[in-house]
């Protein structure tokens, strides 16, 4: 017993010193020169989607992996946010507006041999616009009357009345054409018709894309492999790209330490927009946010400057809920200047000379938490003192969207177009204007491009002066990667990481 | 009493954990009145500045000074360990007395619910909780405070038991004294040293609880500030400043030791032979 | 013996039967409804009625808390709703990443934690045992994760020595895979070691007061022998008695040492499944690991009984 004991125990301990040994020995890793040649490409995200099917989940995440990449939608929104043709290779539309004639490219194959035709077009319109239809984006889609195969490369679009947005919307990853026979298990096994098709996923980890034989132009695809690998945390996240584990952070969320990545000569670090308009969030319907004067004394006490140097200076300040980069966008940051003295007393005039108490409910992202800390501070300094919650996502779309039981909370709106949410009924702003709504209609309506850009910025101005939310600034798309990967998206005007066009410089 | 001082004076470890306790206990009182600097204070143009003559332990992400912000955060601490041990105290000891007292099928349940409790995992079951009603400090207290009811009502248990075997409790029970009597007048103050020794013991472990329920996000909410969520966001900015990641842990194991060895102190000065439950 | 063991597997089964009724109430009362979460901020009330009836979120209460167990006692634990996999796959992909960290912790602490203890109980009240006992004291009061950043900061950043997190994973990088397991497995023994030295110390000093090591002493058995031989075989009873609590810590542990090297494990799996609200995984994964540390605990009792083979009443 004793010979064994002794000898159990060196045994461990030899087997420990082995281990301190391994400690010393570099590991075997997986090099990006090794991954070019093989055109191979580690792309790093932050969050991961949960099934790869835009039907069944209104995760960003979902449509950045599969849109462009897998799926296809008829029209296609390109990198700098332009409607181009995606399956449909032209159209027509009538002249008032409601009808659109699609013509399908020939040839096209989804990723299991079969052709995608008319018919799975209007499958999947109908799918997402039927009465009982559980699409996440169901909304957009419902000005759709009817969808009709004319040949089987035709399609005719009947709308129930113009809808000024509809070419874009129909180009998003949301409206993905599927295949009739394969969509059903599309959230796990995805089929399309774009240039990389599904190999495998390790839930938690890793989805791995690899070149599709069916693509109709094979020799324009550069890339072999594609592995989307989902990292979280920003210190992770930096730790993967020094030990060189990911060639490239599309969307990279800390920008806190960009001055790292920076500092590495081996990465690119590209600031591009985004279409996230991040707003101190306001109960329109609940006292004293209620009162305009009380809105816009929030509104003067904000410092977007602060705010910007938090995100280390990539982002946009904003004056109303419209994107910088947009053709109709007015610069309204000068509504409301930074102005404590002006807001103390827009508050003391309102009735609430000593401030009051209300709660901040946070989503968990970084911005949210960034800005939150500093939005305390700052509308602390004139006598708002705001509590915050942390709050999972489930409850931040339960208790804050869903049930509006906030009075403030702070989250980027990254939906292309969404000036439309200041025109609904029951959103959680709670906001109410005539004018804004009757404006909006007539924005929806317009097909005249001239027209349509006045009657947009009537809109922002409307928003900016009822001061509705606090706006804060445009996020901006950071973009990290190898400097010899070529072709990356720099904007993310649309949730795409489109990897079609890019290549290794070799 | 004098008897236990003078004893007191010559144990070294008693004396250096009671001194980092009295130290962390000082810290939290001063930074009610004063800080070197404001805690909450954001200025973005000073952040991450490295220590000097100004901001003695540098300032954080934000632009605070550290020092005050673990001054602060000390409170934090204290608060949490303090409130969520009294609940497990005040629960368990009530458990367990009664257990001792009661025996048979009551004491049976009270077993099977200790085990209950001690087979979950208690991290998890503390993100449940905090999850359920949201993470603010007053969840994590109850979260720590839960597990902390059958750690007390465990070694109540226990020690009243051997109290109830004692000649002069039997002769109580003789005397047609009634059980919650003979708890409260005979065996209660028999076993008060053992349970000063495990509250003493659970305030540590309950700290540590804290800092890592903290750390996750789960805890005490910014711009409040706690050291477990310092450490969080330190580990952000390992390579720009990495003495952020230092001193808010250095803060926890420094009062995490004092207390335990105060504790241990206190076990080996009041009754050298009890037994204590560790769970960590 | 028998009797005993089955009593206590039949304590364990008990408090299974009572853990699947508060998981599966908690998450009951948990708010943030999983379909909402599924359709985002779009979602309109008829679509999410329409994901309730297909997730079978709107039967009766005591109908999926039937549903559930059924499917657990026959190995079926369901898809997860946010992924539409098996849970078994999304559990089986973590628990090897969880399972040889805890291993390696546990044998980590083991073999630095038993030496030591001996060491320390045969140098008593010399300037060795002392330190070794401050080491205990002082390896219990630093909180795991805050080691496993010290351990990051200066063997990963500044020595590079190891990677800083993250998990290359068995299949394409075994090596690498074990590399990024070492810290974490470190960081999560130093309070189990602290803890585990000074219960083989006093276990030690027990069993050197028994009469049978006084007469091999007095018989002239080397002190060596002594220690070895005599007292260490004895005194293992409490010492595996410890390292079962310990291996149900280890698994808690696991969750935070996870989060602080990047590790997708089970914690992580828990953690973000309580984030999305995947309800099915999360009352899966909590009731096995409940189900692990109760067999942990029964698996000491019998260690106990062979070792001991007098009977025991509940320790």
């Amino acid at each position: 017993m004793s010979d064994f004991t002794r000898r159990q125990l060196g045994g461990l301990l030899g087997g420990a010193s082995a281990l301190a040994l391994l400690g010393v020995a570099p590991g075997a890793r997986a090099q990006a020169p090794g991954r070019a040649k093989d055109g191979v490409v580690v792309i790093g995200m932050s969050l991961e989607p949960p099934v790869l099917d835009p039907n069944l989940n209104a995760a960003a995440a979902v449509r950045e992996i599969t849109y462009q990449n897998i799926y296809e939608s008829l029209t296609r929104i390109d990198r700098k946010g332009s409607i181009i043709p995606g399956l449909a290779e032209s159209w027509t539309v009538s002249e008032d507006g409601t009808q659109f004639v699609f013509k399908l490219r020939a040839g096209v194959k989804y990723h299991d041999g079969e052709p995608c035709e008319a018919a799975d077009v209007k499958f999947t319109l109908d799918r997402l616009s039927a009465p009982d239809a559980t699409a996440p984006g169901k909304s957009l889609y419902t000005t759709i009357k009817e969808v009709e195969v004319v040949d089987p490369t035709t399609v005719r679009v009947t709308l129930k009345g113009p809808d000024a947005f509809f070419l874009y919307n129909v180009g998003i990853g949301d409206a993905a054409i599927m295949g009739r026979k394969s969509a059903a298990t599309n959230g796990t096994k995805p089929i399309g018709t774009g240039p990389f098709m599904f190999k495998e996923r390790k839930e938690g980890d890793s989805v791995v894309l690899v070149k599709a034989p069916t693509y109709r132009d094979p020799g324009a695809i550069k890339l072999n492999t594609l592995i989307f690998k989902f990292i979280k945390d920003s210190a992770a996240q930096l730790n993967a790209l020094k030990a060189g584990d990911v060639d490239t952070f599309p969307g990279f969320q800390s920008p806190e330490q960009v001055n790292q990545i920076k500092a590495d000569p081996r990465f690119a670090v590209v600031v591009g927009s985004t279409e996230g308009e991040t707003i101190l969030a306001t109960n329109n319907a609940k006292k004293p946010m209620s009162e305009l004067k009380v809105r816009q004394a929030i509104a003067h006490a904000i410092n977007r400057d602060d705010l910007i140097a938090a995100e280390n200076g990539f982002a946009l300040p904003i004056g109303s809920h419209f994107p910088p980069h947009n053709p109709a966008y007015v610069d309204l940051t000068k509504t409301y200047p930074f102005d404590i003295a002006k807001a103390k007393k827009l508050l003391a005039e309102a009735g609430y000379p000593n401030g009051f108490e209300a709660s901040l409910k946070l989503p968990p992202v970084g911005y949210a938490q960034r800005s939150g800390e500093i939005i305390v501070s700052q509308l602390g300094k004139i006598g708002i003192k705001l509590a915050i919650t942390q709050l999972q996502w489930p409850q931040w779309l339960q208790e804050v969207f869903k049930d509006r039981n906030y009075d403030f909370t702070i989250v980027a709106h990254t939906e292309a177009n969404d000036l439309d949410r200041y025109a609904r009924d029951g959103y959680y702003w709670g906001y109410d204007s005539k004018a804004f709504k009757d404006n909006w209609a007539a924005v929806v309506k317009e097909v005249d491009p001239a027209k349509r850009t006045e009657l947009l910025k009537k809109a922002q101005k409307i928003i900016a002066d009822d001061a509705v939310n606090g706006f804060l600034y445009q996020l901006g798309k950071v973009g990290v990667w190898n400097k010899n990967l070529i072709g990356m998206w720099e904007d993310s005007p649309t949730p795409s990481i489109d990897m079609t066009g890019v290549h290794w410089k070799l | 009493m004098s008897a236990f001082w003078s004893r007191a004076q010559r144990h070294v470890g008693f004396l250096i954990g009671a001194t980092l306790v009295l130290l962390v206990a000082l810290m939290a009182l001063v930074s009610l009145f004063w800080t070197p600097h404001p805690y909450d204070d954001l200025r973005m143009a000073l952040k991450l500045k490295p220590p000097d003559g100004t901001w003695l332990l540098g300032t954080d992400h934000r632009g605070r000074d550290v020092l005050s912000r673990i001054m602060v955060g000390a409170q934090t601490s204290i608060t949490v360990g303090l409130i969520a041990v009294s609940i497990g105290m005040a629960l368990g000891v009530g458990l367990g007395a009664w257990a001792a007292a009661r025996r048979g099928w009551l004491d049976e349940v009270v077993s099977r619910l200790n085990d209950l409790v001690f087979a979950f995992p208690a991290v998890l079951m503390a993100i449940l909780i905090t999850s359920v009603f949201g993470a603010s400090a007053t969840n994590a207290i109850l979260a720590i405070g839960i597990f902390n009811i059958p750690v007390f009502a465990r070694v109540t248990r226990g020690a009243a038991l051997m109290m109830w075997g004692r000649d002069f409790v039997r002769a109580a029970s003789a005397l047609g004294l009634g059980p919650l009597t003979i708890t409260v007048r005979h065996v209660l103050p028999n076993i008060a040293s053992v349970l000063l020794v495990q509250a003493t013991i659970q305030f540590a472990t309950a700290i540590l609880a804290e800092a890592g329920l903290s750390y996750l996000g789960l805890g005490a909410q910014p711009p409040v500030p706690s050291w477990g969520r310092m450490l969080y966001d330190a580990q952000t900015y390992l390579y720009d400043a990495p003495g952020l990641a230092i001193y808010p842990g250095l803060a926890i194991a420094l009062t995490v030791l004092g207390l335990n060895m105060m504790g241990d102190g206190l076990r080996d000065l009041l009754d050298p032979r009890l037994r204590l439950m560790r769970v960590g | 013996m028998l009797d005993f063991l089955l009593r206590r597997l039949a304590a364990a089964l008990l408090t299974l039967a009572l853990a699947s009724i508060v998981v599966f109430l908690v998450l009951e009362v948990l708010p943030g409804d999983p379909a909402l979460v599924m359709l985002g901020t779009e979602a309109r009330p008829d679509t999410l009625a329409a994901l309730h009836a297909k997730l079978g979120l709107d039967r009766p209460l005591l109908e999926r808390y039937v549903s559930w167990v059924g499917g657990l006692l026959s190995f079926d634990l369901g898809n997860s709703y946010a992924y539409g996999t098996p849970v078994s796959k999304l559990i089986l992909d973590r628990v090897v990443v969880t399972l040889p960290l805890g291993a390696l912790a546990l044998s980590f602490s083991a073999c630095v934690a038993i030496p030591l203890g001996v060491f320390a109980a045969s140098r008593r009240g010399r300037m060795s045992d002392w330190l070794v006992m401050g080491f205990g004291q002082v390896g219990i009061s630093i909180p795991n994760f805050w080691f496993g950043i010290l351990l990051a900061l200066f063997l990963a950043v500044t020595l590079k020595l190891f990677p800083a997190g993250g998990f290359p994973g068995w299949g394409t990088d075994p090596l690498g895979s074990l590399h990024a397991l070492i810290l974490p497995a470190l960081s999560l023994s130093l309070p189990e070691i602290a803890i585990l030295s000074r219960v083989t110390r006093s276990s030690m000093l027990d069993t050197l007061r028994e009469d049978y090591v006084r007469t091999a002493r007095a018989k002239g058995v080397a002190e060596r022998d002594v220690l070895m031989r005599h007292a260490l075989r004895n005194a293992l009873i409490p010492i595996v008695t410890i390292a079962g609590l310990i291996a149900g810590f280890l698994l808690a542990g696991a969750i935070i040492v996870e989060t602080v090297f990047y590790l997708p494990g089970v914690g992580k799996l828990v953690f973000d499944s309580i984030s999305n609200r995947d309800l099915i995984v999360i009352k899966n994964v909590v009731i096995l690991l409940t189900a692990l540390v109760l067999l942990v605990n029964l698996l000491v009792d019998m260690v106990y009984v062979i070792l001991d083979p007098r009977p025991k009443v509940s320790v």
